[in-house]
């Protein structure tokens, strides 16, 4: 029987052999030269990007690799890549991308070990000990001057900051935006989307619907109730910068403090077991995106990529739901792209990532991956009259505060932790409405040791 | 197959009504995951559910084809199962025949310490073992993937088992006392008596070598080399594209499920080689 | 005090050749072992006494601070208690219905219906975790769920599955056990299978029904695989991590409730909060407490040299 399994272990490696050798060949096909992007050009004037040097690549075959962790990114890397190779023929790209939490157990490994690709994006924040580290590059002057000059928002240069230096180079921004279902509205009699919080608030109570057996068939507002990481703890620091509160405030330059267990955090968490104690919305009806599309929920606050699933996914929504910017205040993001250290075509990755800042190259990005540009100069009219879903996130009203996540390492860990009891305390909504002061003295507790947290790390006030 | 005749027909039919019905609640999933990479993007978040599609659709398997180089990362799983499974399949065998079937010094003590191995879980010693392979210079290469994948734990303690099991110590003195070399012994006559428990060993192996994710994820940047659950998490963005998710998944599972139909046979023919003479 | 050499002399021929033999199978697999397995486990467990933040080499050392801080540790401990019932839960269960199925399909069915009810059961085994989980997140779903549907068919409620943190836990449960079922049922057929029939024949000769010659012959006979597939269930157990993580990530719709597992604690503790010494010391801790159960198993299931 050995000999028989030697035998056909043989048999199969040799058909093996004979599919590979028919097979694709051991390369991919660089892209095809040729290809530029279609992007419409922008209309007015807006700052001139760099121009790509002409020889910041050479001659000899270069391959560039992209690493995002937004796969749904990957076709504007692609499609820029194509465009790039257009002219600089001997370059060619390879996109890699997965999911975040597997995108950042891979830098976590091949940075510190230079094994990493050749432009990097994600968000400074996250880079921030690696930038400690020295294992990302600085921006090359010319870049950096062009960054500084108007062509992004103060927000966005302030969330590309660390340590008082601009680290990267901004690609595509976030924030958010109210989703709301305009049928639903029209049959609660609403006359238009909430434009303050107690309207949200207020309105939610209206859209909400209960069966006959006490569950609720429709929630009024998707909030944010349970889930892994930070998630929870973000989406509740959202509504709560609608009062003027942060989760951790700065008291004085590198020091923090909790912000959310003043009376204003007490009231948005009394909102929150409220609407679950009055059945405006429930543990046990689905969230999220999902429930928007499946028209369990009359409104939810999400990120522009909403839009684009609602156009694959659920296209009979499509003109019957609308978008609106939160009140007053929203809470910001901006991927910025880096070259690191180790990588042996710095110069011509930085030639790319400034192709990248080119109009043309940002415009690509919502028609295609649903993100929104970070350069603030373009004209993104003609874009939005076609997708009126982005609205929330195109048309914001004048002095929106936008608040960004302090450059602060630790900071993961203490969103994460106020998260889980978060999301305990959601749970134990029975116990808790109605009850300021047990709520009161639950956030105190939670807030001692996020300032714990912060001590710990050297930020502590 | 001998049935066992102190039961009478009308138990057995029952019995084997209620496994399927069992069995297919349990490919209920499989088949709700194959349903769905027949569906077009529009029908994944049908309410209330439905189990057939209405409008049948090949689109996700054309799009999954059309995106990423599939039959390349077919090929690169195949090879990296290949190979793990022939290593593990070799090592398990020889380490846990001696293990079974020889007293020595520490006998017990390395065999504690392969078990304790498989104890740990992977998401500690990767760093290291990366850092290790980096240090080989064999980072976003073949043999870097393959490396972690050449020895298995569980693999040395099944074979022990199945051993003390299938290969009693009469039949190894028989084999010594005709003359056999210990080698000999160990390469061509006790696998005889353990084909079965090997082709049991060998899916696993396979499976394990195929469905791997972490290890292909942290070692390897270049697509052309990628295997197929790493390549399959490349395109998909998983909250649109669940049809696509959910071809690749299928596509995966094909394979396996081949490898396991093929050696199923011999875990059944293994039996009837066991046995006293006499 | 006994000369070394005459003491090496004193070892019979047969049992050296015996020893070398040993030494020249094991040593090259030890190696491979020691190089990937037993080196960077080792180097994981001397980081546990340190600060070990992942990018940056270790600095400070702490002693036994890592340990003790965990024992203090709220999410720790809820980890830890979630994660033994589970382990628990999933063994018992896993191994008990494929004891049964394995029996059945060796004794009672049999020929190609057999094959195709082992396929059935084994097909879980050969498909990837992640989209398989989030077709589990479907069947779960409180309100369209077929789980649900199915038990209004019988008059029970619908459970809340994914948002209640008790049904949580029972929602993983089944959902690693539906995993677990069929590799476990494969390896025990494999073992009845290769009893040698003779011991059931001379048995039945003397007059045993086929229950006693269950109880009596092929269940010690099986005990090695047995205690195999007890302890393998239960170090999977504890390890379990992906179908957790992928229940409670908000990709794909709405997010479950986190069961809060150690080796998810692991992986947050070390990838996202970088005190990987931290997350070091919670794997020794899951290591101790394994290996204890590990020998608890094999003493209990102590047969004919088990």
């Amino acid at each position: 029987m050995r000999t028989g399994w030697k035998k056909t272990l043989a048999l199969i490696a040799g058909v093996g052999l004979a599919i590979g050798a028919c097979g694709p060949g051991a390369t991919p096909s660089p892209s095809a030269p040729g290809a530029s992007s279609s992007a419409a050009a922008p209309g007015g004037s807006t700052a001139a990007s760099p121009s790509a040097v002409a020889n910041a690549c050479g001659d000899a075959p270069i391959t560039l690799n992209v690493w995002g962790g937004y796969p749904e990114m990957d076709a504007v890397y692609k499609k820029a890549g194509e465009a790039y190779t257009a002219l600089h023929p001997n370059v060619t790209f390879t996109i890699f991308s997965t999911d975040l939490r597997g995108f950042e157990q891979k830098l976590t490994t091949a940075l510190p070990s230079n094994t990493a690709g050749d432009v990097v994006i994600r968000t400074a924040n996250f880079l921030a000990r690696f930038i400690d580290q020295g294992l990302l590059a600085p921006i090359p002057p010319d870049l950096e001057a062009f960054i500084k000059g108007g062509a992004y928002s103060d927000t966005d240069l302030k969330d590309a900051t660390y340590k008082d230096k601009i680290v990267g180079v901004p690609i595509f921004s976030s924030g958010t935006a109210l989703y709301y279902n305009k049928d639903y509205f029209a049959e609660a009699g609403l006359s238009g989307p909430p434009t303050t919080m107690d309207q949200i608030w207020d309105y939610a109570k209206k859209l909400a619907k209960v069966d006959g057996s006490g569950n609720v068939t429709r929630s009024g507002i998707s909030l944010r109730l349970s889930g892994q990481g930070s998630g929870v703890a973000e989406k509740f620091w959202i509504l709560l910068l609608q009062s003027g509160h942060e989760l951790v405030k700065e008291t004085s330059a590198g020091h923090y403090k909790a912000d959310y267990n003043g009376p204003e955090g007490v009231t948005l968490f009394q909102h929150y077991v409220d609407a679950l104690r009055d059945k405006i919305d429930s543990p046990n009806i689905d969230h999220d995106a999902k429930a928007f599309e499946t028209k369990v929920t009359a409104m939810f606050a999400r990120e522009p990529w909403v839009v684009a699933e609602i156009a694959t996914a659920a296209p009979d929504l499509v003109g019957h739901y609308g978008s609106i910017s939160l009140p007053v205040a929203d809470l910001g993001a901006t991927e910025t792209m880096y070259v690191p250290t180790s990588a042996p075509n710095a110069a011509c990755s930085w030639d790319f990532i400034k192709f990248l800042t080119a109009p043309e190259q940002q415009l690509t990005i919502p028609p295609t991956a649903g993100w929104l540009p970070s350069r603030k100069d373009l004209d993104l009219s003609a874009f939005l009259a076609a997708n009126p879903g982005y609205e929330g996130f195109l048309k914001k009203p004048s002095g929106l505060k936008v608040s960004l996540t302090p450059p602060i390492a630790e900071f993961d860990e203490l969103e994460t932790k106020l998260a889980t009891h978060l999301v305990d305390a959601y749970a134990d909504y029975a116990n808790l409405a109605g009850k300021p002061d047990k709520i009161q003295t639950m956030l105190n507790t939670w807030a001692d040791e996020t300032n714990q947290i912060l001590t710990t790390n050297g930020h502590g006030s | 197959m001998r049935q066992s005749r102190l039961v009478p027909n009308v138990i057995r039919w029952i019995v084997i009504a209620l496994l399927i019905v069992g069995g297919l609640a349990m490919v209920f999933p499989l088949v709700w995951l194959v349903s769905t990479s027949l569906r077009p993007a529009p029908e994944l978040l049908l309410v209330p559910p439905r189990l057939l599609p209405q409008h049948w659709t090949l689109d996700n398997y054309t799009k999954a084809f059309a995106s990423a180089p599939l039959l390349l990362y077919l090929w690169n799983s195949f090879v990296f199962a290949m190979i793990s499974t022939v290593f593990i399949l070799l090592t398990s065998t020889v380490a846990g025949y001696v293990f079974a079937k020889f007293s020595f010094p520490g006998n017990n003590v390395l065999f504690m310490l392969v078990l304790a191995t498989a104890i740990v879980p992977f998401e500690i010693y990767m760093v290291p073992l990366f850092l290790q392979v980096n240090a080989l210079k064999l980072v976003n290469t073949q043999i870097g993937l393959v490396l972690p994948f050449l020895v298995l734990s569980y693999g040395i303690f099944f074979m022990r088992q199945n051993t003390l099991t299938s290969v009693p110590d009469e039949l190894l003195d028989a084999a010594r006392i005709d003359g056999m070399s210990e080698t000999g012994i160990m390469l061509r006559f006790v696998p005889r008596l353990l084909a079965p428990a090997i082709s049991a060993l060998a899916i696993l192996a396979f499976i394990q070598a195929w469905t791997a994710f972490i290890w292909p994820l942290l070692i390897l940047n270049k697509p052309v080399l990628f295997p197929m659950e790493l390549g399959l998490s490349q395109f998909a963005n998983t909250r649109v594209d669940f049809g696509l998710t959910s071809a690749g998944a299928v596509i995966a599972m094909l394979p396996t499920l081949i490898a396991f139909l093929f050696l199923r046979r011999r875990i059944v023919e293994g039996i009837t080689l066991t046995g006293l003479r006499g | 005090m006994i000369h070394p050499v005459q003491a090496i002399r004193a070892v019979p021929r047969r049992t050296w050749l015996r020893y070398r033999f040993v030494f020249l199978v094991l040593a090259p697999i030890m190696a491979l072992f020691f190089y990937l397995r037993i080196l960077p486990t080792a180097t994981a467990v001397v980081m546990s006494f340190f600060k070990w933040e992942l990018i940056k080499p270790a600095e400070q050392f702490l002693g036994l601070d890592n340990y003790s801080n965990l024992l203090k540790d709220d999410n720790f401990r809820l980890a830890f208690f979630n994660t033994t019932i589970f382990a628990v839960a999933t063994t018992i269960l896993s191994v008990l219905l494929a004891l049964l199925l394995a029996t059945l399909l060796a004794r009672l069915v049999g020929g190609r219906i057999g094959a195709g009810i082992e396929l059935l059961y084994f097909a879980p085994v050969l498909v990837s975790v992640v989209p398989v989980t989030l077709g589990w997140r479907e069947i779960f779903n409180y309100q369209h769920g077929v789980l649900n549907a199915l038990l209004g068919g019988v008059g029970i409620g619908p459970q809340p599955w994914l948002s209640d943190p008790t049904m949580t836990l029972v929602a993983v449960i089944i959902l690693s056990v539906w995993k677990q079922l069929g590799y476990n049922m494969i390896i025990l057929l494999v073992g009845m299978r290769a009893i040698p029939r003779i011991y059931q024949e001379a048995a039945a000769v003397d007059g045993a029904g086929a229950w006693q010659q269950f109880r009596h012959i092929t269940l010690p006979l099986l005990a090695p695989v047995t205690l195999f597939v007890i302890v393998i269930t239960t170090i999977s157990s504890y390890n379990v991590f992906t179908q957790v993580y992928v229940l409670a990530s908000d990709v794909q719709g709405a997010p479950g409730k986190l069961v809060r597992v150690i080796v998810y604690d692991i992986f947050e503790n070390g990838f996202r909060f970088f005190k990987m010494g931290y997350a070091a010391a919670e794997a020794v801790y899951l290591f101790l407490i394994v290996i204890v159960l590990t020998i608890i198993q094999f003493r209990f299931l102590r047969g004919s040299r088990v």
